[in-house]
């Protein structure tokens, strides 16, 4: 399809929205025919020869772990390749009798006639979406703005038709689950939750035909993915075209009406979400039991404060060995506090950590012998804060190994302990600037690993990194956990943690996962408290009468600040 | 010291008059230089730096970017000896120096000819890092994606340089601008030298020469405060364009 | 100053995404370091100032105090590749003397600058509390001071020498160096960096031979080779303003004192010749740095 073929086609869209007049749905449709699509950077192949078909009111999920290729299909599609890719393969986009190739748009045209108009699209990475210097209001508004002269004509059926842009806005904001107060903010004062939703509904804001949504759902908690998913769906049945990129099993199976499973730029599999989408719960594993007498690692009645304010009431946890504990609990509520309390870098404000066999003295931190400190493995959250950047990986999991045991032969174990967890030779010979943040998680967890410590307490390991790898880390960690070792996983995600600690026999936390199910016991006599709703993730209704045993929560607000109710200690 | 805040800031040797005279009759010509220098490099660097970054690879950036480099090699008495060798002995276009031809009376048309070079040279020894500060931020800001969003979101492509893209580049230079006050200040004051324009800077290098202490001392205190002043206006302009900055903080 | 505007050094513990740009001509592969085409460049042309810095005095003995009035200036030619000045003297060998004489001097300097950085920067950052607050706000207030005006009242004060020089460079330019110092040490002391350390069992000895010490050499190295391009244009500038070494020992400066004075009468490679010699060495100090600043990326 040559160039003037393609502008000449698109004189058409500047009415596209009225003669045709509202046909069943409130706007004019749009359709979009992928064939062959293959995108190439370089020796790469990104995308090889991917077919989609884009109709008008369904929603079409490309499904696929990181790096698979997806987001190249939304790049291709409106034109933001990287320079020096190369595009094969056609991409139709029909409306109102008029037929151009998205591929191949010239740039200029795509600006004044497509982008916004006709195709919406909510980049990946919302956060960033928003220049830091207006408001997101203006943002919005701005967009409604320059709509100009090629705005679509909204039909006679459209709810919107009649009111003023300032209630349209409110109107849509408030089907996005955001609250006009926001609007007035700037992007900093926001979190990554609210500006997804305002992400999209920015791109949403001319009611363009066809919508393309890159991870909407990427770092919300449950409640925000759902409101998301119902917005997508919404707008899907009002006669929109969208299309949506996401790993996100659940969230597909929530909106999707066709399914297109990518993996390493191939099309996998593509169809209804019940064919596509197979179950991916992992299988159960046999449940260990572990003794009761077995050494354990005990916090007791351990509290903390920061800033002169207490964050964590008097809590006891036990982690045994052999055993994974989850920590789960909304962001913010103090797990990071208390994984570092029980792995002994912080001393408590109040109560002791004592580990099997030594006195439970107060001490923590460098005052501790070294030895007693590698009994205790820990991780963070922030690999690129826990590493020294002018180290290889290499260097960074071997360094520790021996300085604590000079003169053994610790290249060999290294290497296959990073094997292990997915790291190759060519990538431990790399720098911590030059590898990804999930590859940098993976290289701190082997180096705690390497020191073969007693307990590990591994903090958010998986937030970096995508579903297949987090559970092959998890695999590690539970192969640990069998050798021996005691594993406290700390997550806010209750699904990190199921892989493995379904071979665990306690859990922190009493989710639906069947696997759990025994930890529903409570000592008699302590009621379930109802938890102060944060401005974080929410737990589902079901979830809120039921404590959980051995962690932290929320509670209610106690003149100005939020105590924790001691929880009631695990059998 | 007592006497300073009272007014009296002393008696200057070499003039033979109080201090605070001299220091009156001369840190006007010093501002004036100094804000038209400061604001021509500013207008500049602004059209200079969005001409190079709309295409960081080309030609005109690369040539652009590698005389900005070779000019802030150049010390600025070096630029001002320098414009003066070829605009006023060589070409004789503009006069040598002075604040007005020899015996004339002070008009604006005649300050106004002299002003022309010391200005130009002030402007163009400052031009290098705003220039390149601008170029750096502004290619960084026109790849991020809040501008790619706002592409992709319809918004034409001028709105998007001046609403999206100047102000987000705007922030790092300015919190730059208040550490390279201080040089501008010591540029003015090379300047002046060379041209011999009448203003604080010239009057702090005669006094340094002739050990004037009384004089030196208030040049001094004066030049740095108005440094110090001019980096509290570039903190108050960032505070005012970028929200997520903190008062308090800076 | 080209140095200044090199990129500035970003977090270590942040990586940032690599920015697209253009082709940088690279000359060849050296030990599978690829070197690029402008480091090249301004690495040899160091090389070269150096040597006829070094070289042409010693290899060409020439009275300095002998004047020639009758030859006056005489522009470029093959027997005077820079010309002669005033007084009739050959500008490539006054030229050689002259960035010997800058070149020690902001050595010098620069070595001062740092010596003295790197003991304030470190003790803020070890003794932390109010002495870091108060090393602070000492580093801004020197600062706000343009260097050239406190070098210009230390000079006045102390007269014209090589030792003014060394310490107005010294005192002005140590707060570069202080900053960097304990921005590194604070870096390692992270809370996720300091806690990482404690639960593999590292003492904190152990903490500083390995991780701080080749960071802080490395960028102390950067410093210092940084620092020397500013004591250059300091000594000359004071020079030229007349307070700083004494004329009767050519410096750039006085050179290019010299030089303006002689414009007057048509002569400009007097000229010329330092400030080309200037911003030669300059650049090229610049550009072998380039890219060194922040952290080493291999």
């Amino acid at each position: 399809m040559g160039d003037t073929t393609a502008t000449g086609s698109l004189s058409g869209l500047r009415h596209h929205g009225s003669g045709a007049g509202p046909g069943p749905h409130a706007h004019a449709s749009a359709s979009v025919r992928v064939r062959g699509l293959t995108v190439a950077h370089g020796d790469a192949v990104v995308l090889d020869g991917l077919d989609l078909d884009l109709v008008p009111g369904t929603t079409h999920v490309v499904l696929g772990a990181s790096g698979a290729g997806k987001s190249t299909v939304v790049a291709a599609l409106t034109g933001t390749l990287p320079r020096g890719a190369r595009v094969e393969g056609v991409a139709v986009l029909e409306t109102d009798g008029t037929a151009v190739d998205l591929l191949r748009v010239p740039r200029r045209v795509r600006r004044r006639r497509l982008a916004g108009r006709v195709v919406g699209t909510a980049p990946q990475g919302a956060g960033g979406a928003f220049t830091p210097t207006m408001t997101v209001g203006a943002h919005l508004r701005e967009v409604q703005r320059v709509a100009g002269r090629g705005r679509p004509r909204l039909g006679v059926a459209h709810p919107h038709l009649g009111t003023s842009p300032r209630q349209q806005l409110v109107e849509l904001a408030h089907a996005a689950g955001v609250e006009p107060a926001w609007l007035r903010r700037h992007p900093h004062e926001l979190s990554g939750g609210q500006l997804s939703r305002l992400g999209l509904v920015a791109a949403m804001v001319d009611h363009p035909p066809v919508l393309l949504a890159d991870e909407p759902t990427a770092g919300l908690d449950a409640e925000a993915t759902r409101t998301v998913g119902a917005l997508l769906a919404a707008y899907a049945a009002a006669g929109h075209t969208v299309l949506v990129i996401t790993h996100d099993d659940a969230f597909a199976r929530q909106i999707a009406h066709v399914v297109t499973r990518v993996a390493r730029g191939r099309v996998v599999a593509q169809g209804a979400p019940e064919d596509v989408l197979v179950d991916t719960a992992p299988a159960l594993r046999p449940v260990r039991t572990v003794a009761a007498d077995a050494p354990a690692l005990v916090a007791s009645a351990i509290t903390a404060r920061r800033g002169g304010r207490p964050v964590l009431a008097p809590t006891d946890l036990a982690v045994r060995r052999g055993e994974v504990v989850g920590l789960t609990g909304p962001s913010g509520v103090g797990k990071s506090t208390l994984a570092a309390l029980l792995a002994r870098l912080d001393p408590p404000d109040g109560g002791q950590v004592a580990l099997p066999g030594v006195a439970g003295a107060p001490r923590a931190g460098f005052d501790l012998p070294p030895t007693e400190r590698r009994r205790v493995g820990w991780v963070s959250q922030h690999p690129h804060l826990a590493v020294d950047p002018r180290l290889t990986l290499r260097r960074t999991i071997e360094l520790p190994t021996r300085l604590a045991a000079p003169g053994t032969d610790v290249a060999a174990r290294v290497t296959a302990l990073a094997q292990r967890l997915g790291l190759g030779t060519a990538l431990l010979d790399r720098r911590p600037h030059e590898v990804s943040g999930g590859e940098l998680q993976r290289a701190c967890v082997a180096r705690a690993l390497a020191l073969a410590p007693e307990f590990l307490v591994l903090d958010e390991v998986t937030s970096m990194l995508d579903a297949r790898t987090a559970t092959d880390v998890l695999h590690v960690v539970a192969d640990e956990a069998t050798a021996g070792a005691g594993v406290l996983l700390v997550g806010h995600d209750v699904a990190a943690c199921v892989p493995c600690a379904t071979a665990c026999s306690r859990c922190a936390r009493a989710p639906t996962a069947p696997s759990c199910a025994r930890c529903t016991t409570t000592t008699p006599g302590s009621a379930p408290v109802r938890r102060q709703p944060s401005a974080g993730s929410r737990r589902s209704r079901r979830d809120a009468g039921r404590p959980r045993c051995g962690a932290p929560r929320a509670t209610t607000q106690h003149a100005g600040h939020t105590r924790k109710a001691p929880s009631p200690p695990c059998t | 010291m007592s006497g300073a805040l009272g007014g009296d800031l002393g008696w200057s040797t070499t003039t033979r008059t109080d201090v605070g005279v001299v220091v009156a009759a001369r840190l006007p010509w010093t501002l004036l230089l100094m804000v038209l220098g400061l604001a021509l490099a500013a207008c500049a660097g602004v059209v200079l730096a969005l001409v190079s970054s709309l295409r960081p690879g080309g030609l005109v950036a690369r040539v652009l970017t590698g005389s900005l480099w070779v000019l802030s090699a150049v010390p600025s008495f070096l630029v001002a000896t320098t414009l003066m060798a070829v605009l006023s002995l060589g070409l004789g276009w503009l006069p040598a120096g002075g604040l007005t031809n020899p015996g004339a009376s002070l008009t604006a048309g005649q300050v106004g000819r002299h002003l022309v070079l010391p200005v130009v040279a002030v402007a163009l020894s400052q031009l290098p890092w705003i220039t390149l500060h601008l170029h750096r931020a502004t290619t960084a800001q026109l790849r991020t994606t809040a501008t790619e969003a706002a592409r992709l979101r319809g918004v034409p492509e001028g709105r998007v340089l001046a609403r999206h893209v100047l102000p987000g580049a705007a922030v790092p230079t300015l919190a730059i601008a208040g550490a390279r006050l201080p040089e501008v200040v010591a540029g003015s004051v090379l300047v002046e030298q060379v041209f011999g324009w009448p203003g604080l800077g010239q009057g702090l290098v005669e006094a340094a020469l002739a050990q004037d202490f009384a004089l030196l001392a208030s040049a001094t205190v004066l030049l740095t405060t108005v440094a110090v002043l001019g980096g509290l206006l570039a903190d108050l302009a960032l505070v005012r364009i970028d929200p997520r900055t903190d008062p308090d903080a800076l | 100053m080209p140095s200044d505007l090199l990129p500035a050094a970003r977090p270590a513990s942040r990586p940032t995404a690599a920015a697209p740009r253009g082709p940088t001509r690279v000359l060849g592969v050296v030990r599978g370091r690829t070197l690029p085409l402008g480091r090249v460049v301004a690495v040899g042309g160091l090389v070269l100032l150096v040597l006829y810095a070094v070289l042409v005095p010693v290899l060409v003995p020439v009275d300095l105090d002998h004047v020639d009035y009758v030859t006056g200036p005489t522009p470029p030619s093959l027997a005077h590749p820079f010309g002669t000045d005033l007084a009739g003297r050959d500008l490539l060998v006054r030229g050689a003397h002259g960035l010997r004489v800058s070149l020690v001097a902001a050595l010098a300097g620069a070595a001062g600058a740092v010596v003295l950085g790197c003991l304030v920067g470190a003790t803020c950052a070890l003794a932390g509390g109010r002495a870091d607050r108060w090393g602070m706000r000492l580093v801004d207030g020197v600062n706000a001071v343009p260097h050239l005006l406190l070098g210009i009242v230390v000079a006045a004060a102390l007269r014209g020498s090589l030792l003014t020089i060394v310490l107005v460079v010294a005192a002005t330019h140590w707060t570069q160096t202080a900053r960097l110092v304990r921005a590194e040490l604070l870096a390692l002391g992270s809370r996720d960096f300091y806690r990482a350390a404690v639960s593999l069992g590292l003492t904190r000895r152990q903490v500083l031979r390995h991780h701080a010490a080749p960071r802080l050499a490395a960028q102390l190295a950067v410093a210092l080779g940084l620092l020397v391009p500013h004591a250059v244009w300091h000594e000359s500038t004071l020079t030229f303003l007349g307070l700083g070494l004494p004329p009767h020992q050519p410096s750039l400066g006085a050179l290019l004192d010299l030089g303006q004075q002689a414009l007057l009468s048509g002569a400009w490679w007097t000229l010329a010749a330092p400030a080309g010699l200037l911003v030669a060495v300059t650049l090229c100090l610049a550009g072998s740095l380039a890219g060194r600043t922040g952290d080493r990326r291999g």
